[in-house]
């Protein structure tokens, strides 16, 4: 009996995960250990190891295919082991009836999974006419018999109005995008690549985001002088190098624990208060974006503050961020200083109600009431807010205060 | 101007007509003559045509089919009657070896322009041996063209067409339409083989069916009007040579097909239709081609187990919505 791979829950909330590359081929020989594929996730790529020995018999879901938590995705097993055909049911064991495919066959074209890791049923004229009209139809609940997709279900899916209730904006957000698929005339020299992986995340988020949200920008100026010669003092009494966004951090969840009106969520008609301080911090990736999240950041020390955020921010850099660390925020900051960025308009991060944008910090002239010029260090941060929740005047309280708090920065740690 | 007559006497009208019309037609089989055939489709035929055309046979089907191919490849147009088509098996060779092949076998040289009819079909009491539908039977051998009407006016003018037709022609009558009474039109005419007719129209779905199932496919779709399903039914009349072109038109139309025949399923002439459509058609469906046929049973003599042994139309409305799933 073959043994059956089978996609893992990395998190609690992981509901499934895509294939992103196989590194075991169909007939290599496997052990105990050895890394056979490798996975993305919302917005992670883990790597799935062999619990047995012996030999990769057949490969089922292949690379770029969404698979739910337990879903099929290969057999391992010893050489000439038969195996159950791809069409069977993921989480069911194959039955013995349809153990007959052999294993040199080469795999058939991947049949796409559905959300529940069963082969899609979709009938032959359903799947023609999806292809005609451009339609997703992977998430799409068949109306025939079995659950199978028949053509109304697709007509109805390409008729489907484009943004409905705000839940299901993300999901529409794909069919729009994806009907626009080979509109563009491609020019000498242009290659095409498919929207995959983060980048698929990233995009569908943002534009879920910046389609569903009214928002409004504003910026504040913040004299950091006094910000940068704590960081220093610090550094000289504790020995410890906090980095400015360290404790801009810590300044952000304190005045947040103060202004809990900022870490509200609209949910359809309702608005939901959030408890906690839970505090997004974007970190830019090669392959994209991802905003792990430090828990109850108001009820840590600056110290630990800075540890979370280091290793958060190393971890997610080596794609080893666990699911769940990357939910559950109720404010994000996004920091664009270190690229000398003066001032931007950040997009939400769903479902916040608000994103601080923290900017480059350069030298200004002032003039004092003498009349004497001086030099000092500001900084600007751009905070965007959900209009439908905020109102500009309540985030401009939000803004002031951090602005003091930053400028005294001795308060921060208070 | 139309007249409304049984089907028997359809039947038996073509047979008069064209007797009349080409005296190398003649008639023979089992109690055809001083009887006038069991169901009595050919009373008076003796008096009026003579023994000569007019032939009673002893019960050999071997022989007298053998004769008639004779006859045939020597120019004459014999018609000659199984009293059920369960005995074609009897007369297999003369039917599938000889009639079937001859034309291929002498090069052209020789044809057999012979019909056989054949009455089938089950609700008679008649039990294993004289219930049978063998449509897969007579269609598997090519040479051979297979009809089976459905009403009076298609089982006359298919049955005339038959019988100037230069090849053999197998024509399966069902026993329970015989007594049914329809309009056929009151002047001479023709219905060409290989055309089905679409016997209703209708958008969501195909009912592909022949002979006394065109009758209960009909009436299943009254039930399903009514419920705003609304199938089309499509009576093949000829099953070779099929009307392929009618079922493109209708599956391409309505995506979703069953195939309603009297025969035991396995290896049934619907299922070569279901593989037909599945191979040619596959992209036009919309849930997979169901056969909807009798069981793979041996043709039960009691009543009660018989009259499930065969569709009908509560059958057909069922496997309508299961295809349609509602």
């Amino acid at each position: 009996m073959a043994f059956e791979v089978l996609m893992p829950q990395l998190g609690l909330t992981m509901e499934e995960g895509t294939v992103s590359q196989w590194i075991k081929h169909e007939g290599d020989a496997v052990k105990t250990g050895d890394v056979i594929l490798e996975i993305t996730t919302d917005k992670l790529t883990n790597e799935v190891t062999s619990e047995h020995d012996g030999v990769l018999l057949k490969i089922v879901a292949q690379e770029g295919e969404d698979i739910p938590v337990k879903g099929l995705l290969a057999y391992i097993g010893q050489p000439g082991e038969a195996v159950g055909g791809g069409a069977a049911p993921a989480a069911v064991p194959a039955a013995p009836a349809a153990q007959t495919a052999p294993v040199t066959a080469v795999p058939a074209a991947p049949a796409p999974a559905s959300a529940n890791g069963a082969r899609i049923r979709i009938s032959p004229l359903a799947r023609k006419t999806a292809a005609k009209l451009g339609v997703d139809y992977t998430g799409i609940v068949g109306s025939g018999s079995s659950g199978r997709i028949t053509q109304r279900d697709i007509l109805a899916a390409a008729n489907a109005p484009k943004t409905a209730a705000p839940a299901a904006v993300e999901a529409a957000a794909a069919p729009a995008q994806a009907a626009k698929a080979g509109s563009l005339e491609l020019m000498e020299g242009d290659t095409v690549i498919k929207l995959a992986g983060m980048r698929k995340v990233v995009s569908q988020r943002m534009w879920a985001s910046h389609n569903e949200i009214p928002p409004v920008t504003q910026n504040i100026k913040v004299d950091v002088t006094a910000l940068m010669k704590f960081r220093k003092m610090l550094l000289a009494e504790t020995g410890k190098k906090y980095s400015v966004n360290d404790l801009i951090l810590k300044a952000t969840a304190k005045c947040l624990r103060q202004h809990p009106e900022m870490l509200v969520s609209l949910d359809g008609d309702q608005i939901i208060q959030r408890a906690h301080v839970n505090l997004g911090m974007a970190v830019a990736l090669d392959a994209g974006l991802i905003v792990p999240v430090i828990r109850d950041a108001d009820k840590l020390s600056l110290d630990a503050l800075s540890a979370a955020a280091k290793d958060l921010a190393t971890r997610a850099k080596e794609n080893k961020l666990g699911a769940d660390e990357y939910k559950g925020s109720t404010f994000t900051v996004s920091n664009l200083g270190m690229f000398g960025i003066e001032t931007f308009t950040p997009i939400i991060n769903q479902p916040d109600a608000a994103i601080l944008g923290v900017c480059a910090i350069h030298d200004e002239l002032d003039m004092d009431d003498e009349g004497k010029l001086f030099k000092k260090q500001v900084m600007r941060l751009s905070c965007t807010l959900d209009h439908r929740l905020l109102d500009g005047s309540v985030v401009a309280k939000f803004e002031m205060d951090l602005r003091d708090l930053l400028q005294s920065p001795m308060s921060i740690l208070l | 101007m139309s007249k409304k007559i049984t089907v028997s006497k359809a039947i038996g009208e073509a047979l008069h007509e064209e007797m009349v019309r080409d005296d190398k037609v003649f008639i023979m089989g089992e109690d055809m003559a001083v009887m006038g055939n069991v169901f009595a489709i050919t009373r008076g035929f003796l008096e009026e045509f003579g023994p000569n055309r007019v032939i009673d046979t002893p019960i050999s089907e071997e022989g007298f089919c053998g004769m008639a191919v004779g006859a045939a490849m020597r120019g004459m147009r014999p018609v000659v009657e199984l009293m059920y088509d369960d005995f074609a098996t009897v007369a297999a060779d003369p039917l599938l070896n000889q009639a079937a092949k001859m034309r291929y076998m002498s090069g052209g040289q020789a044809t057999v322009p012979m019909v056989l009819r054949a009455p089938m079909g089950a609700g008679r009491r008649n039990a294993g041996q004289h219930s049978q539908s063998l449509e897969n039977f007579f269609c598997h051998f090519p040479g051979l063209k297979v009809i089976a009407p459905c009403t009076a006016k298609d089982a006359k003018g298919m049955l005339k067409s038959a019988i100037r037709d230069d090849d053999p022609v197998i024509v399966l009558e069902h026993k329970l339409l015989y007594a049914k009474k329809e309009e056929i039109p009151e002047e001479e005419y023709l219905i060409p083989l290989g055309q089905a007719d679409v016997k209703r129209e209708g958008k969501d779905l195909t009912i592909i069916t022949w002979s006394r199932e065109v009758n209960f496919s009909l009436e299943a779709a009254q039930t399903l009007a009514a419920e705003g399903i609304d199938v089309e039914v499509l009576d093949l009349r000829s099953l070779v040579p099929l009307d392929w072109d009618a079922i493109v038109k209708s599956v391409s139309k309505t995506h979703n097909v069953i195939i309603v025949s009297e025969e035991v399923k396995r290896g049934s002439y619907a299922g070569e239709l279901s593989a037909q459509i599945a191979e040619e058609l596959f992209d036009e469906l919309d849930a997979p081609v169901e056969r909807v046929c009798g069981l793979n049973i041996v043709p039960p003599f009691s009543p009660t187990l018989e009259d499930e042994n065969f569709p009908h139309p509560d059958t057909i409305v069922k496997a309508v919505k299961r295809v349609l799933n509602k």
